[in-house]
């Protein structure tokens, strides 16, 4: 066991882990922030994404051990965030979510696409949202959703 | 599924990351980005007893620009090469590749000297590497040697990389601003299996004609019989029946499905660099 000091949604947390636990198993088991999802646990369908040090990583690939010193935040962190609101707003409006197992990922990676990029066409959209699977197959409503945030920002 | 168990070392440097892989007998792994590695682990396709996690260490994330070449650290990640990170024509070449692997969030962590040194023959650096003619710093416990990209790799996730060994850095000779490049990657599904890579990068005034084949059944390959023909052609060489037989008497294509994949490859890489 290690024990590893980090920053989750702004708060000092300190815990002892196991190496071999990833962080997304780290923080729906021992912090009880269930609202990241884990979905294929290998990297592929993009549920468990969060952000570590600011940038939208997956945290069933990241070990929590390794995340000694970082910063990470949840969707459950984004609650003030304005660009997360929007995407929010957006979401409600286009109806981007059925059973929304895949929101909380496809939000992390959305709000990461609209600060970093200003511009991009559908094609560049769909792309960068290729990671994060919905199995409802609702992308229609998401594509639509992130659309209307970054046209809304530019 | 979980990863099986394991110990973790934090590396504080590289004489310290050194020291634990020459101390663990041949059972230790490398992190850097983990991004291939957790995947193992988390199918147990695996079983190291020791991470030893290098992904922190400073001197692995410098570029440093030379007079002929760039020196990239092996744990450099995608997203930073994808930024634009290294100059000139060859940082452009790097950009766009790491903007075709897997997705934002993998590229993020995701690690240059991990991927090179993780040896997947569909992965997107090892054929890139192989087109820029790379040259792989790695440090042992002997020093430090430098091996050839067209050295380096003996089969699909095997290269000749010792246990206690680390890749320090990767050199990339500069490409002159004239170059034309052109990387074309067939892949279904954006972020999962590739089926073939073509990487051609041409400078007319040198009449320099390279071509690497990617996810090949076997390690990524250069054409030379195609390169040598489309030097001697010195314009668009779109022979497609003469490219077919090269790639078919390299052996690197199982089923006709691979050989075609590939040809195509061959062909779009090498139209690309005529805009």
């Amino acid at each position: 066991m290690s024990t590893i000091n980090l920053k989750i949604n702004g708060a000092e947390v300190s815990a002892t882990v196991e190496p071999r636990t990833h962080l997304a198993d780290f923080l729906r088991e021992q912090q009880r922030l269930t609202g990241t999802h884990l979905g294929c646990e290998h990297g592929h369908c993009g549920a468990c994404t969060v952000l570590l040090n600011g940038e939208p990583v997956r945290s069933c690939l990241t070990l929590a051990v390794s995340c000694q010193g970082a910063m990470v935040e949840t969707i459950e962190g984004m609650e003030d965030d304005d660009t997360m609101q929007s995407l929010r707003d957006a979401f409600k409006s286009e109806h981007a979510l059925q059973c929304g197992f895949c929101s909380p990922g496809m939000l992390m990676t959305a709000r990461d696409l609209v600060r970093r990029r200003r511009a991009c066409d559908d094609q560049q959209l769909r792309e960068a949202l290729a990671g994060n699977w919905c199995r409802c197959t609702g992308y229609l409503g998401i594509v639509r959703a992130v659309r209307r945030v970054l046209d809304a920002n530019s | 599924m979980k990863a099986p168990e394991f110990d973790y070392q934090y590396a504080s440097s590289l004489a310290h990351a050194s020291e634990l892989l020459s101390n663990a007998g041949g059972q230790a792994k490398l992190i850097a980005g983990g991004q291939s590695l957790l995947q193992l682990l988390n199918q147990r396709l695996i079983a190291p007893q020791l991470l030893v996690d290098i992904r922190h260490i400073d001197a692995l994330k410098d570029i440093k620009e030379h007079e002929e070449k760039i020196e990239i650290g092996a744990c450099v990640t995608s997203a930073a090469l994808e930024d634009g990170v290294v100059a000139g024509t060859a940082g452009e070449l790097l950009a766009h590749v790491a903007s075709q692997i897997g997705y934002r969030s993998v590229r993020n962590q995701g690690t240059l000297g991990g991927a090179v040194a993780f040896a997947d023959p569909a992965g997107d650096w090892p054929a890139t590497m192989m087109s820029l003619n790379a040259v792989i710093n790695v440090l042992g416990s002997g020093g430090e040697r430098e091996i050839s990209i067209h050295e380096f790799y003996r089969a699909p996730f095997v290269s000749v990389l010792q246990d206690t060994e680390i890749i320090v850095s990767l050199s990339i000779p500069k490409l002159a601003s004239h170059t034309k490049w052109s990387y074309w990657k067939f892949s279904p599904t954006i972020g999962e299996v590739t089926k073939a890579i073509g990487i051609a990068i041409r400078d007319p005034e040198i009449s320099d004609h390279r071509l690497a084949l990617g996810a090949a059944n076997g390690i990524p390959c250069r054409p030379t019989g195609i390169e040598d023909a489309w030097q001697a052609h010195n314009a668009a060489y779109a022979d497609r029946d003469a490219m077919k037989r090269t790639i078919a008497a390299l052996d690197v294509a199982d089923d006709d499905y691979k050989l075609q994949c590939l040809t195509i490859a061959a062909e779009r890489a090498i139209a690309g660099t005529y805009p």
